[in-house]
């Protein structure tokens, strides 16, 4: 979905549709699972992130990627003894994309309920 | 639960494909009210995962307990006239015995009590910090509880320093120090109350900001109040020591490790649904 698919033509004086503040990089079910459960702890590891969205090690790979790119998160590769660990982190972009989200999502919700 | 299994950059799966591409927006049919439910769950199990704080509670109570002999032997001493000090050549915390205090009427310090204190408390938020590592190890999640812990040993530096400064000069104790709280003797629980808000923050729980105002009420009281009286209201009195310092003991310890024992039970119970 685009950021500019739902919005008003020029001239209009119509509100813009609410999925006009969707953005691609987030709105998808398992990149938003990311971020809401990096948002919702300091940190988490990529192990708890793959159980908790059942994706793949690939999968969940691509997705961060993506949001890492976008700035959105912050991966930090480390050991633990000789175990090789990998953290997630949520950015302050990445908080405000969720935040936006979430409202846009809300507000889709209040739409639907209200016919 | 949480071993790294390759981490970013890792090859995709084959069998990928079948779960979700991560390159498109893979639900198109999601409801957006189905979507933000899937996520409030997520936010819940996340949470539930990442709290951790009975161990601080029990921590802190167990800590009160190992306090009782401090406080009891304080209590039978025969109280020196109106000397309210922490020595000097010990860095003690300022904590007077509650019993020397309510014989006398004049507070006497006890230097152990105050050592003890420092030490505990000092190590008990070093433990604490240790405690959350561990826990995010093995959960995967962590909470930000470096500030809890840093909030409490730097108000007890604080206290440590305030208070010799506090009586370079008369008349100063009641600016920089709040020397009143001293005197039942229990003005650490405070800190540990204090610390216990900063963590309920981090934690981002509701219940244990419950504890904390209820701990730190109860702090609050046995650092103003002798305990005592109540108990003797209730038609209970003893002479013995004892009986002037284990009642305002037990009010802080008492809920630290009850809530400690609810907050473990209730997760005991919770996993075993």
């Amino acid at each position: 979905m685009s950021a500019a698919a739902g919005a008003a033509s020029p001239g209009s004086a119509s509100p813009a549709h609410p999925t006009s503040g969707l953005d691609d990089r987030v709105h998808q079910r398992h990149r938003l699972g990311v971020l809401t459960i990096t948002a919702e702890a300091e940190r988490a590891d990529f192990g708890y992130l793959r159980e908790a969205l059942g994706l793949t090690p690939g999968n969940l790979s691509r997705h961060l990627t993506v949001l890492e790119e976008a700035g959105l998160v912050q991966v930090e590769k480390g050991y633990e003894g000789r175990r090789p660990r990998t953290w997630v982190r949520i950015t302050r972009p990445g908080r405000s994309a969720l935040a936006a989200e979430i409202a846009t999502l809300s507000e889709l919700v209040r739409r639907l309920d209200s016919g | 639960m949480s071993e790294d299994t390759n981490g970013p950059g890792a090859a995709a799966d084959p069998a990928g494909g079948a779960r979700q591409d991560a390159g498109t927006s893979a639900d198109p049919d999601a409801q957006p009210g189905e979507l933000l439910s899937e996520l409030a769950v997520l936010r819940r199990r996340v949470r539930a995962a990442r709290h951790a704080y009975w161990f601080p509670l029990a921590l802190f109570g167990l800590i009160g307990c190992g306090t009782i002999p401090f406080y009891l032997a304080g209590s039978q001493r025969a109280p020196t006239s109106g000397v309210f000090i922490a020595r000097g050549d010990i860095p003690a915390l300022p904590v007077v015995t509650p019993g020397a205090a309510g014989l006398a009427g004049a507070p006497v310090s006890s230097v152990l009590l105050g050592f003890y204190w420092l030490l505990a408390l000092v190590g008990g938020f070093l433990v604490m910090t240790a405690w959350y590592r561990r826990h995010a190890r093995r959960a995967g999640v962590t909470s930000a509880a470096r500030g809890a812990a840093s909030t409490g040993i730097i108000l007890t530096t604080l206290v440590l320093v305030l208070w010799p400064v506090s009586r370079l000069q008369p008349g100063w104790p009641g600016v920089l120090f709040p020397w009143f709280l001293t005197i039942h003797g229990m003005f650490p629980f405070l800190i540990v109350g204090v610390s216990l808000f900063v963590l309920a923050r981090a934690e981002r729980s509701w219940g244990l900001a419950g504890i904390a105002v209820l701990f730190l009420a109860a702090a609050l009281v046995a650092c103003s109040y002798d305990v005592e009286n109540v108990i003797g209201r209730l038609g209970y009195f003893s002479g013995a020591p004892w009986f002037s310092v284990l009642p305002n003991l037990a009010l802080p310890v008492g809920v630290l490790l009850l809530s400690a024992a609810a907050v473990l039970g209730g997760r005991r119970w919770q996993a075993a649904r």
